[in-house]
């Protein structure tokens, strides 16, 4: 049977590049300017948005067992909305009219790939958090200045949430037809050209 | 109209429905313990649908506080899908009946509402659901007897918990305004499928 990890495995080049980039290397050492996390992060907040309707569309297709697992993507999403927005206010960041083009180009993918068959689109919102999570993981324990947030993309609740989506995952692709496991390892690997281009959109060292 | 208009134009399907021999039999206690299960696997294919609406009205939101709003009350659906969890157990029903064509009536009505209309008419298709629950809830719950074995349902919506759901759909579709026609369409069609959601659970009497 074809796990989500097993999908990642095909394009191992685009995973790592979804995974590591000097944005994180930067968070970890410090050498990360503090402008250009901030435009980093006000882009980051309009995707977290963009994810929260993404994983609002799943719940058309989903299996009634899946509705708890997507209703709580939705919520950690909404909750990090509300954290965006104290931190905003926090950093004076700025709320931008529009994304820049490499985030516009990953909130159609991803909205986009959630109106797939269940299986696809399931595996599509996998990577986005797998890989996420994988990534900050890489800027363990970060610079003082950017600690708090390796710390928050990170902790524990976070990564449960992960492992619970990669089982759900995981079995939506044992009932899926063999076009769709395909169509599945193509969403995994547009989602990590997405992640990767996401990472370098701000600064790249 | 407002959301508290909206249900006054329908107050005649809203009385029709409190004193249906369904609901009037929950709260004596005489309905038909059939008819009872039925409806309460029926409710919960329904409450499945209502869930999988609210996902698209935030897939579809406005703003960021239409999102937050309606994924409390999507939290609220599934709290009362597991409510009827608690009832299948209870009572031995079978969670995932074949639906029945008032349920499927409604169910069909609401998605196609979702995914097709502003969220808007989508509010109004939703709210009737709740606003007549908690209405129902709160004109049985005095005269409920004591020794209904359906009383904790009349309790649940009778629950000031669930008395704010209803009005905090109220007030998003209040906010949301949009087309006065289509809304109070969709509003007194929700009310009618309502009304025939009870009648097939009665029909079900053994």
């Amino acid at each position: 049977m074809t796990t989500v990890g097993e999908l990642t495995g095909r394009r191992p080049d685009r995973w790592r590049e979804a995974t590591s980039s000097p944005f994180l290397d930067g968070a970890r050492s410090g050498d990360l300017p503090a402008a250009a996390f901030d435009r980093w992060l006000e882009q980051d907040r309009l995707f977290v948005e963009a994810g929260a309707r993404a994983w609002s569309r799943l719940l058309i297709a989903a299996p009634a067992d899946d509705l708890p697992l997507l209703a709580d993507g939705i919520a950690a999403s909404t909750a990090e909305m509300v954290w965006f927005g104290e931190l905003g206010v926090e950093r004076g960041l700025a709320i931008p009219a529009e994304p820049l083009p490499a985030a516009a180009a990953y909130h159609a993918d991803l909205l986009r790939l959630a109106g797939e068959p269940y299986p696809v689109a399931l595996a599509a919102m996998w990577a986005v958090e797998a890989a996420y999570l994988q990534a900050w993981r890489s800027a363990l324990p970060g610079a003082p200045a950017y600690r708090p947030f390796v710390e928050h993309w990170t902790d524990a609740a976070f990564a449960t949430f992960v492992d619970r989506l990669q089982a759900a995952a995981d079995g939506a692709l044992g009932g899926a037809s063999e076009a769709e496991v395909e169509a599945a390892a193509d969403a995994v690997t547009v989602i990590a050209e997405r992640e990767a281009a996401f990472w370098a959109m701000i600064w790249t060292g | 109209m407002t959301a508290a208009e909206l249900f006054d134009a329908n107050r005649d399907l809203a009385e029709a429905c409190r004193d249906h021999p369904f609901l009037q039999g929950i709260a004596s206690g005489a309905l038909d313990r059939a008819a009872f299960c039925f409806y309460v696997a029926q409710d919960a294919a329904f409450l499945e649908a209502f869930v999988r609406a609210y996902g698209l009205g935030i897939a579809k939101a406005p703003d960021r506080e239409v999102m937050t709003v309606l994924k409390s009350l999507l939290d609220g659906g599934l709290d009362e899908l597991e409510l009827h969890r608690g009832y299948a157990e209870r009572w031995g029903v079978d969670l995932e009946p074949e639906p029945a064509p008032a349920t499927t009536a409604y169910t069909d009505f609401l998605l196609r509402v979702a995914a097709l209309e502003p969220v808007s008419q989508l509010c109004a298709a939703m709210t009737p659901c709740m606003r007549l629950y908690a209405w129902l809830g709160r004109e049985l719950a005095p005269v409920a007897a004591a020794d209904s074995p359906y009383r904790k349902w009349v309790q649940t919506y009778a629950d000031p918990g669930f008395q704010q759901l209803a009005v905090t759909l109220e007030d998003l579709l209040d906010r949301l305004g949009g087309d006065p026609a289509a809304v109070a369409q969709r509003y007194r069609t929700a009310m009618r499928l309502e009304l025939a959601f009870f009648t097939a659970a009665a029909e079900q009497a053994s």
